[in-house]
C-alpha cells in the first residue's frame, strides 16, 4: 500500500514548501534586523563674516535658451545666494554680503553667468545681411568671444579668494570655487575646480 | 527526475515573483502618447524611466500626410498625456482630433514660438517646422516639462533638472552648428530641399531656403508642388550658383532628383526634416538628427 502512494509529487511539494518557507523566514529575519542609525554629518558654522564680489568682463544677460544673467549658489543651501535675470553690467562689481551658510570644512561656491549672446537676432544672421562673407576681415561676433569673470571672497574683510573663471566662446561662464574653512575658523586654501561649461 | 521537478518548481516560484514585480513597475508608470518622433524624443529626455513614452508615427513617416488607424485611438485612450507639435504639422490636426475624442490633456509643443509666416495661394500659414531650430526646441522642452509636471507634480523637480540639462545640450548643439556653418561663405548658404521644412533653421544660420513643395507635403491650403514653385527653385539654383540640393528622408526623392538634373547640380544626400532616423541609426535622437543634417549640409555646400 505504501508503494502505491505517490511519493514524488509529495516530495516536490515538501521541498517547494521548505524553499518558500526559508525564503520567507530570511525576509522576516532581515526585516527584524535593527536599522542602522544615520549619523548626521553636522558641520559647525564658520565664524567669520563673508562677502563675495563678482566682476564681469562683459554685460551678462540671458540668451535665447535661458534668461539667467547671474546666479551664485552655495552647496547645501537651497536658495541661491544671488540670482538675477536682469543685465549685469561689465566692470561693475556685484557685492553679496553677508553670505550665510558657510560651514567649517569644504564649501563649494557655484557661479553661473549668462554669456549675453542674443541668438534670436535673426537680422544679424539672415541671408545677405550686413555681415561680410567668410574670408573678409570682420570683428568677431559677440558669441565668438571668450568671457571671464573675477570672483573675490572676503572673510572679515580679508581677501581669501581671487580667481578668474573663463568660458568657451559664446558659452555661459560657470565654475566651482572651493572654500576650505579649517576647524580654527581661519580661512585658507582655495582653488578653482572647473572653469567653463 | 526529482532534480528536474525541483527545478521546475523553483523556476515557477521565481517567475511568479518576477512577474509580480514587473507588473508593479508598469502599473506605476504614466503614459505619454506623442505624435512625431521629435516630440517623443524630447519627452523621453524629460521623463526618463518614470513615464512610458509612445509615438504614433514611426521613424520615416510623414506627419503631414498620415492617416490615423484604429490602434492610434487606443494609444491615445490609454494615455495620461498627449504631446503634439501643432500649427497643422499633423495634417488636418489628426492628433488634436484624437485627443479631443478621448478627452485627454494635450501639450502643444510649439506654443510660445515666434512664428514664421508663409505665403501660399493667397493664404498665410504659420510654419510648423519650428523644432529644426535648437532655440525653438528649447521652447518645446519647456512646454513638455510644464505639461508632465501638471500630471505628475510630485516629480516636478526631476523633470525640471532633466529639462535644464537637455537645454544645455541644445545650446552646445547650436554653438557647434554655428561654427560648422561658418565654413560655408554666406553667398553659398542656400538650402534647397523638397518642402519648406527648414525656414527656422535657415533663418537662424544665415541660409536662404527654397523648395518646390510648399509648407506641407499634404493637400492643405498653400501646400503642394506647383510648376511655378518648381521653376522658382531651378532659377534660384542657377542665380545663386548652388552647388548641391537635398532630398528628405520622409519624401520620395524623384522630384528633387529631376530638379537637380534640370539645373545641373548634384543631390548631396538626405536630410532629416519631419522625422528622425530609425532606431540604431545616427539620427535616432533629435541631437543626432541635427548633427547629421549639419554635417550633410556643410559637406554638400562648402
Amino acid at each position: 500500500m505504501f508503494n502505491a502512494f505517490p511519493k514524488r509529487p509529495l516530495l516536490v511539494l515538501v521541498m517547494a514548501t521548505v524553499v518558500w518557507g526559508s525564503l520567507m523566514l530570511f525576509h522576516e529575519f532581515r526585516a527584524s534586523l535593527p536599522t542602522p542609525e544615520a549619523v548626521e554629518n553636522i558641520r559647525a558654522d564658520a565664524q567669520s563674516e563673508y562677502a563675495i564680489a563678482i566682476t564681469l568682463t562683459f554685460d551678462a544677460q540671458g540668451d535665447a535658451f535661458s534668461p539667467l544673467a547671474l546666479r551664485v549658489s552655495l552647496d547645501g543651501v537651497n536658495e541661491p545666494l544671488f540670482e538675477s535675470n536682469m543685465t549685469v553690467r561689465a566692470g561693475v562689481p556685484v557685492l553679496i554680503a553677508p553670505v550665510a551658510g558657510i560651514k567649517v570644512g569644504v564649501n563649494e561656491l557655484l557661479v553661473e553667468v549668462g554669456s549675453g549672446t542674443d541668438f534670436s537676432d535673426e537680422s544679424a544672421t539672415a541671408f545677405g545681411g550686413g555681415a561680410a562673407d567668410a574670408g573678409e576681415a570682420t570683428e568677431a561676433p559677440l558669441h565668438q568671444v571668450a568671457h571671464a569673470i573675477r570672483v573675490q571672497v572676503m572673510a572679515n574683510e580679508d581677501e581669501i579668494v581671487d580667481q578668474t573663471l573663463w568660458s568657451e566662446p559664446g558659452d555661459t561662464v560657470s565654475g566651482l570655487i572651493v572654500i576650505d574653512v579649517p576647524e580654527n575658523t581661519s580661512v585658507r586654501a582655495t582653488r578653482v575646480q572647473q572653469a567653463g561649461q | 527526475m526529482l532534480r528536474r521537478d525541483l527545478c521546475v518548481v523553483l523556476f515557477a516560484l521565481m517567475t511568479v515573483s518576477g512577474v509580480g514585480v514587473g507588473q508593479e513597475n508598469q502599473a506605476n508608470k504614466f503614459i505619454a502618447t506623442c505624435s512625431t518622433t521629435q516630440v517623443a524624443d524630447f519627452t523621453r529626455e524629460i521623463v526618463g524611466d518614470r513615464w512610458e513614452v509612445r509615438c504614433i508615427l514611426a521613424a520615416g513617416q510623414d506627419p503631414h500626410t498620415y492617416e490615423t488607424k484604429p490602434g492610434d485611438t487606443k494609444m491615445v485612450a490609454n494615455a495620461d498625456l498627449i504631446v503634439r507639435n501643432g500649427w497643422h504639422l499633423e495634417g488636418h490636426e489628426w492628433m488634436m482630433n484624437l485627443a479631443k475624442d478621448a478627452n485627454k490633456p494635450v501639450v502643444t509643443c510649439i506654443d510660445g514660438v515666434k512664428s514664421l509666416i508663409l505665403q501660399g495661394d493667397g493664404v498665410e500659414v504659420k510654419d510648423p517646422h519650428a523644432w529644426l531650430s535648437p532655440i525653438n526646441a528649447s521652447i518645446y522642452v519647456r512646454n513638455i516639462v510644464k505639461g508632465v509636471s501638471q500630471i505628475d507634480p510630485e516629480h516636478r523637480g526631476e523633470y525640471e533638472v532633466r529639462g535644464e540639462l537637455y537645454i544645455a545640450q541644445l545650446r552646445t548643439l547650436h554653438l557647434w552648428a554655428q561654427r560648422e556653418f561658418n565654413k560655408i561663405p554666406r553667398s553659398q548658404r542656400v538650402l534647397i530641399s523638397h518642402h519648406d521644412a527648414f525656414n527656422y533653421f535657415c533663418a537662424l544660420y544665415g541660409f536662404q531656403a527654397a523648395s518646390p513643395g510648399g509648407w506641407s507635403t499634404g493637400n492643405e491650403i498653400g501646400a503642394g508642388i506647383t510648376a511655378e514653385r518648381r521653376q522658382k527653385v531651378v532659377d534660384t539654383i542657377r542665380s545663386y550658383n548652388v552647388k548641391a540640393i537635398f532630398v528628405e528622408t520622409t519624401i520620395n526623392p524623384k522630384l528633387v532628383r529631376q530638379i537637380a538634373a534640370d539645373a545641373g547640380v548634384k543631390v548631396a544626400g538626405s536630410l532629416y526634416a519631419d522625422s528622425m532616423g530609425g532606431p540604431g541609426t545616427a539620427a535616432e535622437s533629435y541631437i543626432g538628427m541635427m548633427r547629421e543634417n549639419v554635417i550633410m549640409i556643410v559637406n554638400g555646400l562648402k
